[in-house]
């Protein structure tokens, strides 16, 4: 029996020692995940207290196929969007051309090192839509098919959530000075 | 030091791969406060302190009841004694001490013996004598051999004491078995009495004088087989009855049962459930049983209140009007304000933990059959059962109101139905404590024919419940 089965036993019989064992080996990552999908630390911790309600609630229920790990984080992207949900986040819709333009812009890209604080920040300023397809593809590896399911909307305006979200952030570095864009480095040598 | 990327979604996955801030602890006590505050979905506690309170209590009375039981017996003993007419040798007993109550008893039993052997019993007084009188009913009624009685007597007749009747018996095995029957006698007379009363009411009518007259005429073997019959108990007197009852009951049940309500799809829910019910059954002659009755039935829901609220930041005069009164010096602004409250944009969550209580009137319709052997009894019982909410308290969720901005008040646990039905398994023992009173252990098991929760909030459309059913039945 490894560790997380050890944890999961546990806390299927409601021993507090082994709950407490589960948040501190995971809540300091899902808070991580969490503070992704919200504007503050006030609102990731509301949705970090949440999502582990539901996973001592539902620890039953897993079966062990994946890691447990990413159990809880599941348990965390689907209580913030959920969250997210209830707010009527606005999607702007956008035709496929303009997408295509869009996503093109930023390949082969050198960054100057930025603190993680900085770049959070920067996340947690997108508007709700922006981040939250932003968070869906780029850190959870979902398909723009698989977001639009979970977000209901179509998947052209997941694309173009991403596409501006991607635009908007790269505005941003370049204002920090963080960042160069190769091509247009390349461009200027030729 | 520049760091070359695919693109700006890799910079941001290697940005963030061990992004991990510690969370405050505040955090963690709201979550300890949630999941330990929902006691009811704790699948390692079995009942609640309600449910071993309700048991223990039945147990102890019971258990009380037998003590009273035994102990008092032998003054049970004595009044039956006292209103049997046909008992003349206690009248002339004047001793008041229990040997002498045995004496009362034994004499007259000697004297029935004496007619069958033709022997006369001249120390009825004596308490020694008493005893020796005694062995011989019980040498009847446990060796079963009519030549002993007359020896026995014979030392009755002497005067021996118990020692010496047993010197005189070593030679005789059967002699033997009978004096340590008769020894152990002196202590048992109240429990041997209680078998001996457990004839058929039948039996129980038949006058003891002509039994005996007819006994007079029959040999040994005869003798026997009457005795069988008739138990050598309480002749003569109509108002003892059975102490296993006769068929053909009305019986009132009460009963206290804790359930465990499993719902095997929905992973949260193991409710409890307590109930009292005050049922009657009828046993009919052929074993079989009919029992219906009422019951309440106190149930609870443990959940949550999600609540979204927004922060109260202030507040502020926000002019919404503007007039202009004429004075000397020209005219003159009238702000008209109110004052605003302002709340941050920020939605907060917080869920509090809630239990919901809930009252129904249970009407169980139940169909058996059981049987009966001495004290002992055991049945199985089934039916429908139906169940009506007629009470139920939801406690509010506490909230400073004048802090908050209240977005939405969620109660996460699904309403309950008016009314379901269920259907009622259950088979137990009883044992009888008197002529009037029983306690019965019985394990049931309840299929719930719909959920008692509101359509489509439950996965599980066919909970089952687990029970035991502990309670006393009373027959009159």
């Amino acid at each position: 029996m490894t560790v997380d089965e050890k944890i999961i036993e546990g806390c299927i019989s409601g021993k507090r020692r082994a709950q407490n064992q589960l948040y501190k080996q995971y809540a300091p990552g899902m808070l991580g995940v969490c503070m992704r999908y919200c504007i503050n630390m006030a609102e990731a911790e509301d949705i970090l207290q949440e999502g582990f309600i539901k996973v001592f609630k539902y620890i039953k229920s897993f079966r062990k196929e994946g890691s447990l790990e990413g159990w809880i984080r599941r348990i965390m992207i689907n209580t913030a969007i959920s969250h997210y949900k209830k707010n009527k986040i606005y999607f702007n819709e956008i035709n496929e051309m303009d997408i295509e333009l869009v996503e093109e812009q930023y390949d082969n890209v050198s960054f100057e090192p930025v603190d993680q604080e900085v770049l959070m920040n920067l996340i947690q300023n997108l508007a709700e839509g922006y981040r939250v397809v932003l968070n869906l593809y780029v850190f959870e590896g979902y398909s723009h098919k698989e977001i639009a399911k979970i977000l209901n909307i179509s998947e052209n305006t997941s694309k173009s959530q991403l596409s501006k979200a991607r635009k908007l952030l790269r505005k941003k570095l370049e204002n920090l000075n963080k960042v160069t864009d190769r091509s247009i480095i390349n461009e200027r040598q030729l | 030091m520049s760091k070359n990327y695919k693109n700006i979604d890799d910079f941001f996955r290697d940005k963030f791969k061990d992004f991990g801030p510690d969370p405050p602890g505040h955090v963690w006590e709201n979550i300890k406060q949630n999941i330990h505050g929902q006691k009811g979905s704790n699948p390692g506690k079995p009942f609640t302190k309600g449910g071993i309170a309700g048991i223990s209590g039945i147990l102890i009375v019971a258990g009380l009841f037998m003590l009273y039981q035994f102990a008092g017996s032998p003054e049970d003993d004595r009044n039956v004694n006292f209103n049997n007419n046909n008992y003349p040798a206690f009248e002339n007993n004047e001793k008041n001490s229990v040997d002498n109550l045995l004496a009362s008893k034994t004499t007259q039993e000697t004297k029935d013996n004496t007619a069958i052997s033709d022997l006369t019993n001249e120390g009825a007084g004596s308490a020694k004598n008493i005893r020796q009188s005694q062995k011989v009913r019980n040498t009847q009624t446990t060796v079963n051999n009519f030549i002993e009685p007359e020896l026995v007597i014979e030392d009755n007749k002497n005067n021996t004491s118990v020692e010496n009747l047993q010197s005189v018996t070593e030679n005789n095995p059967d002699k033997s078995t009978m004096v340590t029957n008769i020894a152990e006698n002196q202590l048992l007379i109240t429990e041997e009495d209680s078998e001996l009363l457990a004839i058929d009411d039948k039996n129980q009518n038949s006058n003891d004088s002509d039994e005996l007259g007819q006994v007079k005429n029959k040999g040994p073997s005869d003798m026997s087989e009457q005795e069988g019959e008739t138990g050598l108990v309480n002749p003569g007197n109509p108002d003892i009855r059975s102490d296993y009852g006769k068929p053909g009951d009305l019986l009132f049940g009460l009963y206290f049962t804790p359930e465990m309500i499993f719902y095997p799809s929905d992973n949260k829910l193991i409710n409890y459930s307590y109930s009292l019910e005050l049922n009657g059954i009828y046993r009919f002659s052929s074993g079989y049983m009919i029992q219906s009755g009422l019951g309440i039935v106190r149930s609870t829901d443990d959940g949550n209140y999600k609540v979204d609220y927004n922060k109260f930041l202030g507040t502020y005069e926000d002019v919404y009007d503007i007039t202009f009164d004429t004075t000397q010096n020209g005219l003159a602004p009238v702000y008209h304000t109110e004052t605003v409250s302002v709340y941050d944009s920020i939605t907060h969550i917080t869920i509090t933990p809630t239990k919901n209580r809930y009252t129904y009137l249970q009407i169980p319709l139940l169909f058996g059959y059981g049987n009966q052997h001495k004290r002992f009894g055991w049945f199985v019982k089934g039916g429908p059962s139906l169940s009506i909410l007629i009470h139920e308290n939801k406690p509010d969720v506490n909230i400073p109101y004048e802090y908050y901005k209240i977005l939405k008040v969620e109660n996460e646990v699904p309403a309950r139905i008016k009314t379901y039905w269920q259907f009622v398994f259950s088979g137990g023992v009883s044992y009888r404590l008197s002529n009037h009173l029983s306690i019965s252990l019985e394990p049931m098991i309840r299929y719930y024919l719909n959920s008692a929760y509101e359509r489509n909030k439950m996965e599980t459309k066919h909970p089952y419940s687990l029970g035991l059913r502990t309670g006393f039945l009373l027959n009159f």
